[in-house]
Parts: C-alpha cells; structure tokens; sequence
C-alpha cells in the first residue's frame, strides 16, 4: 500500500543502522582476540551501506496521485540495505609476550588494531542514526494519525 | 387530398431517445472496492497479530519490522473505521431526510 511506503524506508534505516551496532558491537567484544579460526588475530570489520530501492514491484499502483507522480518521478523510492562488510586492512599490533601461547617465535604477539574510542564514537553515531530514522517513523505516524482525525465528525 | 407522411418526425424520436447508461468500464462494483479494502486491512490485522506473537515468544527476527507492521495494522484499522462511520453518518442522512 502505497500510504506505507514511508514506513519501509526508516525500517529500512532502522535494520541497516541495527546491523552497524552489531558489527561495532563485534569490534568492541573482540579488541582483544588474539586468535579466531581463520588464525592470526581478530580484524575490525566495517559496514558498507548501498541505497535500496524499494517497491519497483509497486510502479504499476497507479492509485496514487499525479502530483505525488511528479514529486518521485519514475523512480522508486530508495531505502538503504548493507552492501557488505569489509575487514580493514590495518597492521595487527605486535606486543611483547612471550607467555601468551599465541607469541610468535619471537615473543610477539599479535593484537588487533582496534581503538576502543573510535568504536564507541562508531556506536553513538549509529545509536543516533537509528534514532533519527525511529523519528522518521514517528513523524510519519503522527501524520497519518492526523490525517485521520479529519475523517472524525 | 394526399397526405404525405411527416418524414422528420422518426428522427426526432430517435435522437430523444433516453441514452442507455453505459456498463461500468472498470468493472469494479461498489460491493467489490469494499470487499478489496475489508480483505486488506484483514491482512495487515493478521500479520500485526503475527508481528506480535513473534515478540511475545522472542521469535522475532527483525524487531523494527515486527513494530512496523503491527502500525500498519493499527493505522490502517484506524482508517477502515473512519470509513465505516462516515458510510453509517451517510446512511443516517439519509434515513433522517424529510419526504
């Protein structure tokens, strides 16, 4: 239905901002991690996000209004999807343990490049986009609330 | 005396004909529009009720899209009622008018 195409949209947002928090989440949880099955230490990984465009099934509704025609023209509207997750290609960061069963022949052991700071700015920044699209929605619903008070007598 | 006939008379009864009404082009009756939208918002009711059942039971996969739906089911509710009271407000109209 066409009136719900907004509400697609900051789910949209909603669902990919969701998927950054669990990946920052990752990165926080294995700052440490020294030793994954793919051997060497745990990697920060990072999302990429890629503009989806939703409802081209829906291009032939023509219920809609010409005016609204004109606003999106032929083109779908476009919410945002996760293109891939990426691991980053920084340098593992060697440190001095010969104890640790993971050291080297040297004594070095590899951690991995992950700055607790910088994640958790990552994470209030997804926090907040999250919440923006959550007003999206709230402001989408509270017009359409209205709008349906005009109907009451 | 030979009276001829009043040739133009047939005509003019033919023009002032009463045009038949055409059938509806679309199809769509009345009963069908209501039947369509009463069937859609049954929808939206059924998967809102899903939507909520996959959180009571912590199913749920995708949390903003359970939300999502069960405010479509709300909000579209809402609007098939406004639509039935402004049908029975009609209808009540009409019932009230003077003959």
């Amino acid at each position: 239905m066409a009136i719900f195409d907004a509400y697609d949209i900051s789910t949209s947002g909603m669902s990919a901002q969701r998927t950054r928090i669990n990946i920052v989440s990752a990165n926080i949880a294995n700052a440490d991690t020294t030793h994954t099955t793919e051997g060497g230490p745990y990697k920060k990984q990072n999302v990429v996000f890629q503009e989806m465009l939703l409802n081209e099934t829906k291009q032939s509704d023509n219920s809609t209004l010409d005016s609204e025609k004109n606003f999106t023209g032929d083109r779908p509207l476009s919410g945002v999807g996760i293109k891939q997750i990426v691991e980053a290609k920084d340098q593992p960061i060697m440190k001095f343990e010969p104890e640790h069963p993971d050291a080297n022949e040297d004594g070095y052991v590899a951690y991995p490049n992950i700055n607790p700071v910088v994640e958790m700015v990552d994470l209030i920044e997804a926090m907040r986009t999250y919440e923006a699209n959550v007003s999206a929605f709230t402001t989408q619903k509270t017009i359409d609330t209205k709008t349906l008070d005009i109907l009451k007598p | 005396m030979d009276i001829s006939s009043i040739n133009g008379i047939s005509n003019v009864v033919n023009n002032n004909k009463v045009q038949n009404v055409p059938e509806q082009q679309g199809g769509d009756t009345f009963a069908s529009l209501l039947n369509n939208a009463i069937s859609e918002v049954n929808k939206t009711q059924v998967d809102g009720y899903n939507a909520m059942q996959g959180i009571a039971t912590g199913k749920v996969q995708n949390l903003q899209e359970a939300v999502q739906k069960i405010e479509e089911a709300e909000l579209s509710l809402k609007l098939a009622l406004e639509v039935k009271n402004k049908a029975i407000g009609s209808f009540k109209e009409i019932m009230a008018m003077q003959v």
